[in-house]
């Protein structure tokens, strides 16, 4: 049988990057990742090692549902405070389609792309959601958005 | 989400890019935010996720930015997240002290001092009233004369001190049925009643009112860590552990540390101070009113040897 050590070098960075993508940001996803480690620590004698890592994962998902029903109580508790003004709601922004479609694009320039010209995210929020430095975020844009633009030029002289 | 601020040469290709925009933009309705789109696709049970879902489906951009996203290479865990995160189970490294011939002399000093001090008094009390002569139980007679229904902090065989928790209802709490003003008034009202004996120490009376609020309001934490704690005061320690772990699962900012501090006393007293030091050794980590007490907590139970299970 596997140790407990073997067995949480084997997936924390599974568990960890699957809690990135629950809830977005790294430190809460680092929270998750050791609460699911602790509570494996504590069912360690009688848990199946088959059922490893979706174990693990199902107590992140649960958790990052906890965290979403913490934010979604936090945020209407501020709408409670506030006067009735129309506060705006995070589904109002209209979805462009079939944007950012160039074949020389990898998926983290379209993700660059994505994230700061619909999504309206910093460079230092990209660079942080990505793992990425906000200098690669900048590299990223700026070739994206060249290939775009001539992309686009080739267009209009078509 | 902050609006960023676009240097020139970015909002001049976003005025290129309108035309674009302005054909590619479809009928797939509004964009939620990325972490929610994401958390919706790795089927975390949201509230909204049914919509989420029904929208990433029809909009190109999302459904493709859910694709690049997930396939993207995040880096591994850091040293740093890596020694936050073993903190949780791992027991300190500190080298505890090795048992000695002294240990094991000034280990039952403590409890010869209390019960010399239990045999004066009864030997006083006798004294004084001859014909008089009640059953007087060990802490009632450790309490001396008052009477006040707070119990004593236990002289004690613990290193964890059991202190009531005062009474914190964050103001979240308020809206946890989905903002249903009637039903948030509902829930303070039960709890303000069954917070009452609580209030007044009897521990007995709010266990018996607040144990049906746990299963009443499934989403609040309150009900079961007033419950765990009044668990303790009643030594009814495998059940103060459950309702606390209840707490915790349940429990926001405000009670989250709470719930683990007061688990951490209930772990001692079931006989797991192993289990008890890394609750304490989660707390001694994160900034919070339970640090100092929790890292001295934890020193203290790296000193008691473990008992073999």
């Amino acid at each position: 049988m596997e140790s407990f050590e073997a067995v949480y070098r084997k997936y924390r960075d599974i568990v960890l990057h699957f809690g990135i993508q629950c809830v977005g940001r790294r430190e809460i996803a680092e929270e998750l990742t050791a609460e699911a480690f602790l509570e494996l620590h504590r069912h360690w004698e009688t848990i199946e090692l088959e059922r490893l890592p979706s174990w693990l994962l199902t107590v992140v998902k649960n958790r990052a549902a906890d965290h979403w029903r913490r934010k979604e109580l936090e945020r209407r508790y501020m709408v409670a405070e506030l006067p009735p003004i129309q506060t705006p709601n995070p589904l109002s922004r209209p979805a462009p389609a079939g944007l950012f479609e160039n074949a020389a694009l990898k998926p983290v320039h379209r993700i660059c792309l994505t994230l700061r010209y619909v999504q309206e995210m910093t460079v230092a929020e990209i660079a942080a959601r990505l793992g990425l430095t906000e200098v690669q975020v900048k590299g990223h844009l700026q070739y994206a958005r060249g290939l775009l633009r001539k992309q686009l030029s080739g267009e209009v002289s078509r | 989400m902050n609006r960023p601020d676009f240097h020139p040469e970015e909002s001049e290709f976003l005025r290129e890019m309108e035309p674009t925009l302005a054909r590619n933009r479809s009928l797939a309705g509004p964009c939620p935010p990325t972490d929610l789109l994401m958390a919706a696709v790795s089927g975390v049970p949201l509230e909204d996720a049914g919509a989420v879902l029904e929208h990433a489906a029809r909009c190109p951009i999302c459904a493709q930015l859910s694709r690049d996203l997930a396939a993207h290479e995040l880096p591994g865990v850091s040293d740093a997240e890596d020694r936050r995160i073993r903190a949780r189970w791992e027991p300190r490294r500190a080298p505890r002290p090795t048992a000695s011939v002294w240990n094991w002399l000034w280990r039952p000093l403590p409890a010869a001092v209390v019960f010399a001090t239990l045999a004066a008094l009864v030997a006083i009390a006798v004294r004084k009233s001859p014909s008089v002569i009640q059953p007087v139980s060990p802490v009632e007679t450790a309490r001396g004369p008052s009477v006040s229904p707070t119990p004593a902090p236990a002289p004690s065989a613990f290193a964890l001190v059991l202190q009531k928790a005062a009474i914190k209802i964050p103001a979240a709490a308020v809206l946890i049925y989905r903002s249903d003003r009637k039903d948030s008034q509902a829930f303070l009202k039960d709890l303000a009643a069954a917070l009452e004996p609580y209030r007044r120490d009897d521990y007995a009376e709010a266990a018996r009112l607040l144990a049906p609020l746990t299963g009443k309001y499934p989403d609040a934490a309150e009900p079961a860590f007033y419950l765990g704690v009044s668990q303790l005061f009643l030594n009814q320690n495998e059940s103060a552990i459950a309702s606390l772990q209840m707490a915790g699962r349940r429990a926001g900012e405000t009670l989250r540390d709470d719930a683990s501090w007061y688990l951490a006393l209930a772990l001692e007293r079931a006989g797991k101070p192993d289990d008890a030091r890394r609750e304490a050794e989660a707390l001694c980590i994160r900034a919070g009113e339970y640090k100092d007490k929790a890292c001295a907590a934890a020193h203290e139970l790296g000193k008691v040897e473990p008992k073999p299970r």
